[in-house]
């Protein structure tokens, strides 16, 4: 690692895989193909550079869909990869760079989906895909007290209240609206956006989530579309509703505060 | 800390829907004190024969409780919170996990980062001093013993306020993590010469300027104070390379 932090309000882009075991049957608590695709991505992490192991759980929980492991390349906190019973995840930070973010994650995806196959009487699937962006905005660059404050200076989104009701109330203190859309393109896929604002020592911090999501029973592959390509796809569609999104939700003004930051 | 609005809840979906309950633990792969409360007839007397020490992941088989109650188990002692899955189902055995909250959501960017973060990017600091930033930002309360505190977000917008106006003579300091929460910076020259700065809330810092036998010079003045007195001193003790 070299250099000055990059300007940008990207703070976390997450990939994320979930998988099912079982599925219509009864909950399990114990992810039966944990061991078997934790040492897998685990040994695929480390080829891949991933050589420092944080384990978050002694002993295994067996929680589905919680983290155990994060691996990481020496002391850097991004990129990780994560895993845990029934979930892979790769994150990146201020690195980020979607074609080499892309190859990472669906490198992680097939390790996962190879090993997964290994288990038919369990019949895993892929349920769910997720690519989340995460955007912080701190009070140098955002001065609005609330939520509803950021949006109207900081995006170029309008939420208004009715008169009837700011009548009866004083000026609204926090919020956190999430907005959520099928995509017209993927079919069982979501895009969804969130604002939320927090506090640090009185001061309004705002946070922006955007995030593509598809979750099924089973993830669509076929014989023409085999999983490295059905993910391929998936993936590509959800960074282009993303960054098209984000690009026409943020107001101007607001983007121009990081680019004056030299 | 970054309170976001809405509290948010660390169940993932995918939870079988079994109370889930915050406790705290001492240690986070240690023992605690659960407090086992029975809804159906609480009273001090049963409430406090039901406390055990468990590990994190052990199964409860060895709690005992009446046939057929039912309960649910409530917090005690201190220490960072933990959640808590389990099925409250009666008899003598129920199953229970105890999970970091660190471990329900895949992002991992600490709350004490991300409130800075438009603040990491003024402020001119190398990805190695943001990287160290973040690890430190992960530890939790309790990571050098029960007081200890994690990284304030405060500290941190002290230091980076600081750093931005002096980074241009700086290198990157030894960073390290009080136990009160604060960032500390170290930038040493020799066994005896260096400078020491403590980040406190509210653009405080401490600090001490050590540079020879005799020579100290130490205070609580603002960030803004010391690096007006740290720009005028000769012997330019920000540029001290750091400790190995």
């Amino acid at each position: 690692m070299a250099g000055i932090l990059p300007k940008a309000p990207l703070a976390e882009v997450v990939f994320e895989l979930r998988w099912d075991v079982a599925p219509g049957d009864l909950p399990l608590l114990a992810d039966p193909t944990y061991s078997k695709v934790f040492d897998a991505v685990s040994a695929h992490a480390v080829k891949q550079g991933f050589e420092r192991t944080v384990d978050i759980h002694k002993p295994y929980t067996g929680i589905p869909t919680t983290i155990s492991r994060r691996m990481y390349r020496g002391e850097a906190p991004f990129p990780l990869v994560q895993m845990g019973p029934c979930i892979f995840a790769y994150n990146e930070s201020v690195d980020y760079e979607w074609v080499a973010f892309r190859r990472q994650a669906i490198k992680g995806a097939l390790t996962v989906a190879a090993n997964l196959s290994k288990f038919r009487e369990f019949k895993p699937e892929i349920n769910h895909l997720e690519l989340r962006y995460i955007d912080a905005f701190d009070p140098s660059v955002v001065t609005a007290a609330t939520t509803l404050e950021f949006i109207e200076r900081g995006t170029n989104m309008k939420v208004q209240l009715p008169p009837a009701l700011t009548k009866q109330l004083r000026a609204s203190t926090a919020g956190r609206v999430k907005f959520e859309w099928p995509l017209i393109v993927d079919e069982g896929t979501t895009f969804s956006l969130e604002l939320g604002s927090g506090f640090r020592e009185k001061m309004p911090i705002m946070r922006m989530e955007s995030k593509v999501v598809w979750s099924g029973r089973r993830f669509p592959i076929s014989a023409a579309t085999p999983i490295r390509a059905a993910l391929a796809s998936w993936l590509e569609t959800a960074h282009r509703v993303t960054s098209a999104t984000f690009k026409a939700i943020v107001s101007e003004q607001l983007f121009s505060t990081f680019k004056a930051i030299e | 800390m970054l309170n976001m609005d809405t509290a948010q809840t660390f169940l993932p979906d995918s939870l079988p829907p079994y109370p889930a309950i915050l406790a705290p633990n001492t240690d986070r792969v240690g023992t605690t004190t659960l407090h086992i409360v029975d809804p159906v007839a609480p009273s001090s007397a049963t409430d406090a024969a039901r406390q055990a020490n468990f590990f994190i992941g052990e199964t409860f088989s060895r709690l005992a409780a009446a046939a057929g109650a039912s309960f649910k188990i409530a917090s005690a002692g201190v220490g960072p919170l933990f959640n808590v899955y389990g099925a409250g189902t009666g008899g003598s055995s129920f199953k229970i996990a105890i999970v970091d909250p660190e471990s329900v959501t895949s992002n991992t960017m600490p709350d004490a980062v991300s409130a800075n973060w438009a603040l990491y990017a003024k402020a001119g600091i190398s990805i190695q001093t943001y990287a160290k930033l973040v690890n430190l930002g992960r530890k939790v309360d309790g990571w050098r013993g029960t007081a200890s505190k994690k990284l304030s977000d405060g500290s941190i917008k002290t230091f980076l306020d600081f750093w931005k106006s002096i980074h241009d003579l700086a290198v990157d300091p030894f960073l390290t993590l009080a136990p009160s929460g604060n960032l500390f910076a170290e930038w040493h020259q020799s066994w005896n010469s260096h400078l020491d700065i403590e980040f406190a809330d509210g653009g405080i810092v401490f600090f001490g300027l050590f540079t020879g036998k005799n020579s100290v010079l130490e205070g609580k003045v603002s960030a803004d104070e010391l690096a007006n007195l740290l720009r005028g001193q000769k012997r330019k003790p920000l540029s001290w390379h750091q400790k190995k």
